[in-house]
Protein backbone atom coordinates (compact mmCIF):
# COMPACT_ATOMS: atom_id res chain seq x y z
CA UNK A 1 0.00 0.00 0.00
CA UNK A 2 1.49 3.33 -1.08
CA UNK A 3 0.49 6.38 0.99
CA UNK A 4 1.35 9.91 -0.05
CA UNK A 5 0.25 13.24 1.38
CA UNK A 6 0.00 16.42 -0.67
CA UNK A 7 -1.65 19.83 -0.56
CA UNK A 8 -5.14 19.97 -2.05
CA UNK A 9 -5.76 21.79 -5.31
CA UNK A 10 -8.94 22.90 -7.04
CA UNK A 11 -8.99 19.45 -8.69
CA UNK A 12 -9.69 18.00 -5.21
CA UNK A 13 -12.74 20.19 -4.67
CA UNK A 14 -15.24 17.31 -4.61
CA UNK A 15 -13.20 15.33 -2.10
CA UNK A 16 -12.70 18.45 0.06
CA UNK A 17 -16.46 19.06 -0.02
CA UNK A 18 -17.03 15.45 1.00
CA UNK A 19 -14.52 15.86 3.85
CA UNK A 20 -16.17 19.03 5.16
CA UNK A 21 -19.68 17.57 4.89
CA UNK A 22 -18.80 14.25 6.52
CA UNK A 23 -16.72 15.89 9.24
CA UNK A 24 -19.69 18.14 9.99
CA UNK A 25 -21.94 15.09 10.24
CA UNK A 26 -19.57 13.77 12.88
CA UNK A 27 -20.88 10.23 12.52
CA UNK A 28 -24.55 11.25 12.20
CA UNK A 29 -26.79 11.39 9.12
CA UNK A 30 -27.17 15.14 8.88
CA UNK A 31 -24.67 17.92 8.23
CA UNK A 32 -24.95 20.21 11.25
CA UNK A 33 -25.05 23.29 8.97
CA UNK A 34 -28.26 21.90 7.42
CA UNK A 35 -29.91 21.67 10.84
CA UNK A 36 -28.71 25.12 11.82
CA UNK A 37 -29.60 26.90 8.57
CA UNK A 38 -32.70 24.86 7.81
CA UNK A 39 -31.46 23.94 4.33
CA UNK A 40 -31.24 20.60 2.52
CA UNK A 41 -27.92 18.80 2.06
CA UNK A 42 -28.07 19.64 -1.65
CA UNK A 43 -28.61 23.33 -0.91
CA UNK A 44 -25.76 23.33 1.58
CA UNK A 45 -23.39 21.66 -0.89
CA UNK A 46 -24.12 24.39 -3.46
CA UNK A 47 -23.38 27.02 -0.78
CA UNK A 48 -20.22 25.18 0.23
CA UNK A 49 -19.02 24.98 -3.36
CA UNK A 50 -19.54 28.73 -3.77
CA UNK A 51 -17.82 29.50 -0.45
CA UNK A 52 -14.79 27.41 -1.46
CA UNK A 53 -14.57 29.38 -4.71
CA UNK A 54 -14.01 32.57 -2.69
CA UNK A 55 -10.58 31.30 -1.52
CA UNK A 56 -10.68 32.92 1.91
CA UNK A 57 -7.71 31.83 4.02
CA UNK A 58 -7.79 31.43 7.78
CA UNK A 59 -10.81 29.13 8.13
CA UNK A 60 -11.73 25.62 7.02
CA UNK A 61 -13.58 26.42 3.80
CA UNK A 62 -10.35 26.99 1.88
CA UNK A 63 -9.11 24.29 -0.48
CA UNK A 64 -5.33 25.02 -0.32
CA UNK A 65 -5.57 24.71 3.48
CA UNK A 66 -6.32 21.00 3.04
CA UNK A 67 -3.90 18.11 2.90
CA UNK A 68 -5.02 15.00 1.04
CA UNK A 69 -3.79 11.51 1.90
CA UNK A 70 -3.72 9.28 -1.16
CA UNK A 71 -3.67 5.50 -0.95
CA UNK A 72 -2.28 4.02 -4.15
CA UNK A 73 -2.97 7.37 -5.79
CA UNK A 74 -6.63 7.55 -4.68
CA UNK A 75 -7.83 10.28 -2.27
CA UNK A 76 -8.54 8.49 0.99
CA UNK A 77 -8.44 11.11 3.74
CA UNK A 78 -8.30 14.88 4.15
CA UNK A 79 -8.04 17.56 6.77
CA UNK A 80 -7.33 21.27 6.83
CA UNK A 81 -5.38 23.64 9.03
CA UNK A 82 -4.77 27.32 9.50
CA UNK A 83 -3.25 29.71 12.00
CA UNK A 84 -6.07 31.24 14.02
CA UNK A 85 -6.54 34.96 13.45
CA UNK A 86 -3.22 35.50 11.71
CA UNK A 87 -5.04 38.30 9.89
CA UNK A 88 -7.58 40.81 11.12
CA UNK A 89 -10.46 38.43 11.83
CA UNK A 90 -11.14 35.27 13.80
CA UNK A 91 -11.99 32.21 11.71
CA UNK A 92 -15.56 32.29 13.05
CA UNK A 93 -16.03 35.84 11.73
CA UNK A 94 -14.54 34.93 8.35
CA UNK A 95 -17.04 32.07 8.14
CA UNK A 96 -19.88 34.37 9.19
CA UNK A 97 -18.98 36.71 6.35
CA UNK A 98 -18.93 33.80 3.91
CA UNK A 99 -22.29 32.52 5.13
CA UNK A 100 -23.80 36.01 4.87
CA UNK A 101 -22.81 36.21 1.23
CA UNK A 102 -23.84 32.73 0.24
CA UNK A 103 -27.23 32.41 1.82
CA UNK A 104 -30.31 34.57 1.84
CA UNK A 105 -31.19 37.11 4.51
CA UNK A 106 -34.36 35.19 5.37
CA UNK A 107 -32.42 31.94 5.89
CA UNK A 108 -29.90 33.72 8.09
CA UNK A 109 -32.49 35.48 10.20
CA UNK A 110 -34.43 32.25 10.64
CA UNK A 111 -31.21 30.55 11.74
CA UNK A 112 -30.32 33.16 14.36
CA UNK A 113 -32.02 31.40 17.34
CA UNK A 114 -30.16 28.18 16.49
CA UNK A 115 -26.85 30.01 16.04
CA UNK A 116 -27.41 31.88 19.32
CA UNK A 117 -28.11 28.59 21.13
CA UNK A 118 -24.88 27.10 19.78
CA UNK A 119 -22.92 29.80 21.57
CA UNK A 120 -23.61 27.82 24.75
CA UNK A 121 -21.19 25.11 23.59
CA UNK A 122 -18.92 27.23 21.43
CA UNK A 123 -15.24 27.15 22.42
CA UNK A 124 -13.16 30.10 21.23
CA UNK A 125 -10.05 29.14 19.31
CA UNK A 126 -6.85 30.70 20.60
CA UNK A 127 -5.26 33.39 18.43
CA UNK A 128 -1.93 32.31 16.96
CA UNK A 129 -2.51 28.56 17.35
CA UNK A 130 -2.56 25.95 14.61
CA UNK A 131 -6.15 24.84 14.06
CA UNK A 132 -6.82 21.43 12.54
CA UNK A 133 -10.36 20.85 11.23
CA UNK A 134 -12.57 18.84 8.87
CA UNK A 135 -10.68 15.61 9.47
CA UNK A 136 -12.19 12.85 7.35
CA UNK A 137 -11.20 9.38 6.17
CA UNK A 138 -13.22 7.40 3.60
CA UNK A 139 -14.78 4.36 5.31
CA UNK A 140 -12.75 1.81 3.31
CA UNK A 141 -9.46 3.40 4.42
CA UNK A 142 -10.14 3.70 8.15
CA UNK A 143 -7.98 2.08 10.85
CA UNK A 144 -4.80 2.60 8.79
CA UNK A 145 -3.47 5.60 10.71
CA UNK A 146 -4.24 8.14 7.98
CA UNK A 147 -5.74 10.64 10.44
CA UNK A 148 -2.57 10.63 12.51
CA UNK A 149 -0.39 10.98 9.41
CA UNK A 150 -2.38 13.98 8.20
CA UNK A 151 -2.31 15.69 11.61
CA UNK A 152 1.42 15.11 11.97
CA UNK A 153 2.01 16.49 8.47
CA UNK A 154 0.00 19.64 9.22
CA UNK A 155 2.09 20.15 12.36
CA UNK A 156 5.38 19.41 10.56
CA UNK A 157 4.60 21.89 7.79
CA UNK A 158 3.71 24.64 10.26
CA UNK A 159 6.74 23.87 12.42
CA UNK A 160 8.90 24.48 9.38
CA UNK A 161 7.14 27.61 8.22
CA UNK A 162 6.17 29.31 11.48
CA UNK A 163 8.26 28.78 14.60
CA UNK A 164 6.12 31.23 16.57
CA UNK A 165 3.19 28.81 16.61
CA UNK A 166 3.53 26.54 19.61
CA UNK A 167 0.14 24.91 20.03
CA UNK A 168 -2.20 22.92 17.83
CA UNK A 169 -5.90 22.73 18.67
CA UNK A 170 -8.76 20.54 17.49
CA UNK A 171 -12.38 21.24 18.35
CA UNK A 172 -14.87 18.38 18.19
CA UNK A 173 -18.17 17.14 19.54
CA UNK A 174 -17.86 15.65 23.01
CA UNK A 175 -19.74 12.52 21.89
CA UNK A 176 -17.29 11.70 19.11
CA UNK A 177 -15.33 9.04 20.98
CA UNK A 178 -13.67 7.61 17.86
CA UNK A 179 -12.22 11.01 16.93
CA UNK A 180 -11.18 11.77 20.51
CA UNK A 181 -9.34 8.44 20.65
CA UNK A 182 -7.59 9.06 17.31
CA UNK A 183 -6.40 12.51 18.38
CA UNK A 184 -5.25 11.22 21.77
CA UNK A 185 -3.05 8.69 19.93
CA UNK A 186 -1.17 11.53 18.23
CA UNK A 187 -0.59 13.42 21.47
CA UNK A 188 -3.62 15.69 21.88
CA UNK A 189 -5.16 16.14 25.31
CA UNK A 190 -8.54 17.58 26.22
CA UNK A 191 -8.17 21.08 27.64
CA UNK A 192 -11.75 22.35 27.64
CA UNK A 193 -15.34 21.14 27.48
CA UNK A 194 -18.54 23.12 27.13
CA UNK A 195 -21.78 21.34 27.86
CA UNK A 196 -25.38 22.49 27.65
CA UNK A 197 -28.70 21.04 28.75
CA UNK A 198 -30.49 23.16 26.14
CA UNK A 199 -32.57 20.67 24.06
CA UNK A 200 -31.98 22.79 20.94
CA UNK A 201 -28.27 21.92 21.09
CA UNK A 202 -29.01 18.20 21.15
CA UNK A 203 -31.41 18.60 18.23
CA UNK A 204 -28.85 20.53 16.17
CA UNK A 205 -25.69 18.62 16.97
CA UNK A 206 -26.97 15.25 18.28
CA UNK A 207 -24.62 15.90 21.17
CA UNK A 208 -24.73 18.16 24.23
CA UNK A 209 -21.09 19.24 24.36
CA UNK A 210 -18.05 20.39 22.47
CA UNK A 211 -14.48 19.79 23.53
CA UNK A 212 -11.15 21.30 22.60
CA UNK A 213 -8.03 19.15 22.44
CA UNK A 214 -4.57 20.62 22.35
CA UNK A 215 -1.00 19.57 21.64
CA UNK A 216 2.21 21.50 22.23
CA UNK A 217 4.25 21.78 19.05
CA UNK A 218 7.61 23.39 18.27
CA UNK B 1 -22.95 62.21 4.92
CA UNK B 2 -19.86 62.99 6.99
CA UNK B 3 -18.13 60.52 9.26
CA UNK B 4 -19.69 61.98 12.42
CA UNK B 5 -23.16 61.33 11.06
CA UNK B 6 -22.16 57.82 10.01
CA UNK B 7 -20.81 57.16 13.51
CA UNK B 8 -24.08 58.40 15.04
CA UNK B 9 -26.01 55.86 12.93
CA UNK B 10 -23.52 53.11 13.77
CA UNK B 11 -23.73 53.80 17.54
CA UNK B 12 -27.50 53.38 17.32
CA UNK B 13 -27.20 50.11 15.34
CA UNK B 14 -24.56 48.67 17.66
CA UNK B 15 -26.58 49.56 20.77
CA UNK B 16 -29.68 47.87 19.32
CA UNK B 17 -27.97 44.67 18.12
CA UNK B 18 -25.70 44.29 21.15
CA UNK B 19 -28.49 45.31 23.53
CA UNK B 20 -26.41 47.98 25.24
CA UNK B 21 -27.22 51.51 26.42
CA UNK B 22 -23.94 52.83 25.08
CA UNK B 23 -21.24 51.61 22.69
CA UNK B 24 -18.11 53.65 22.01
CA UNK B 25 -16.92 53.37 18.44
CA UNK B 26 -13.77 54.97 17.07
CA UNK B 27 -11.71 54.46 13.91
CA UNK B 28 -9.50 51.98 15.79
CA UNK B 29 -12.29 49.90 17.37
CA UNK B 30 -12.27 46.19 16.52
CA UNK B 31 -14.55 43.31 17.51
CA UNK B 32 -12.09 42.41 20.27
CA UNK B 33 -12.78 45.78 21.95
CA UNK B 34 -16.54 45.36 22.25
CA UNK B 35 -18.14 42.80 24.50
CA UNK B 36 -20.76 40.87 22.55
CA UNK B 37 -19.39 41.56 19.05
CA UNK B 38 -18.88 37.95 18.02
CA UNK B 39 -19.38 35.96 14.83
CA UNK B 40 -23.16 35.84 15.38
CA UNK B 41 -23.74 39.51 16.16
CA UNK B 42 -21.24 40.37 13.39
CA UNK B 43 -23.70 39.02 10.80
CA UNK B 44 -26.56 41.01 12.34
CA UNK B 45 -24.43 44.16 12.57
CA UNK B 46 -23.30 44.02 8.94
CA UNK B 47 -26.84 43.29 7.78
CA UNK B 48 -28.21 46.23 9.80
CA UNK B 49 -25.47 48.59 8.58
CA UNK B 50 -26.24 47.71 4.96
CA UNK B 51 -29.95 48.26 5.47
CA UNK B 52 -29.52 51.50 7.45
CA UNK B 53 -27.38 53.11 4.74
CA UNK B 54 -29.02 51.40 1.77
CA UNK B 55 -25.73 49.95 0.59
CA UNK B 56 -24.27 46.50 -0.04
CA UNK B 57 -20.72 45.59 0.93
CA UNK B 58 -18.77 43.29 -1.37
CA UNK B 59 -17.43 40.17 0.34
CA UNK B 60 -13.82 41.22 -0.21
CA UNK B 61 -14.53 44.68 1.20
CA UNK B 62 -15.95 43.26 4.42
CA UNK B 63 -13.10 40.75 4.69
CA UNK B 64 -10.59 43.61 4.60
CA UNK B 65 -12.13 45.66 7.42
CA UNK B 66 -9.38 45.90 10.04
CA UNK B 67 -11.44 48.16 12.27
CA UNK B 68 -14.54 50.35 12.40
CA UNK B 69 -12.64 53.14 10.64
CA UNK B 70 -12.25 50.93 7.55
CA UNK B 71 -15.98 50.24 7.57
CA UNK B 72 -16.84 53.95 7.93
CA UNK B 73 -14.53 54.80 5.01
CA UNK B 74 -16.22 52.13 2.89
CA UNK B 75 -19.70 53.41 3.83
CA UNK B 76 -18.67 56.96 2.91
CA UNK B 77 -17.32 55.81 -0.44
CA UNK B 78 -20.49 53.90 -1.25
CA UNK B 79 -22.77 56.77 -0.21
CA UNK B 80 -20.76 59.20 -2.32
CA UNK B 81 -21.12 56.92 -5.33
CA UNK B 82 -24.92 56.78 -5.03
Amino acid sequence: MSITIRQATIADKEFVMLAIAEAEKSGNDTISYCNILGVSEQEFLVMLSNMLEEEIEGQEMYIPGFLIALVNGIPAAASCSWIEQSGNMASSTLKSNLLMYHTTRSVLLAAMPAIAALKEVNIDRTQGTLQIESIYTSPQYRCRGLTGMLINEHIAQHNTSNAAVNKAQITLLGCNEAARSAYTKVGFVQVQEKKSDNPIILKLLFCDSKIMMEKTIN
Amino acid sequence: MDSNEIYAHLQKIYCTILKKDQVTLTDETTAADIDGWDSLTHMLLMDSVEREFGIKFKLMEIMKFNNVGDMVACIQKKLAAK
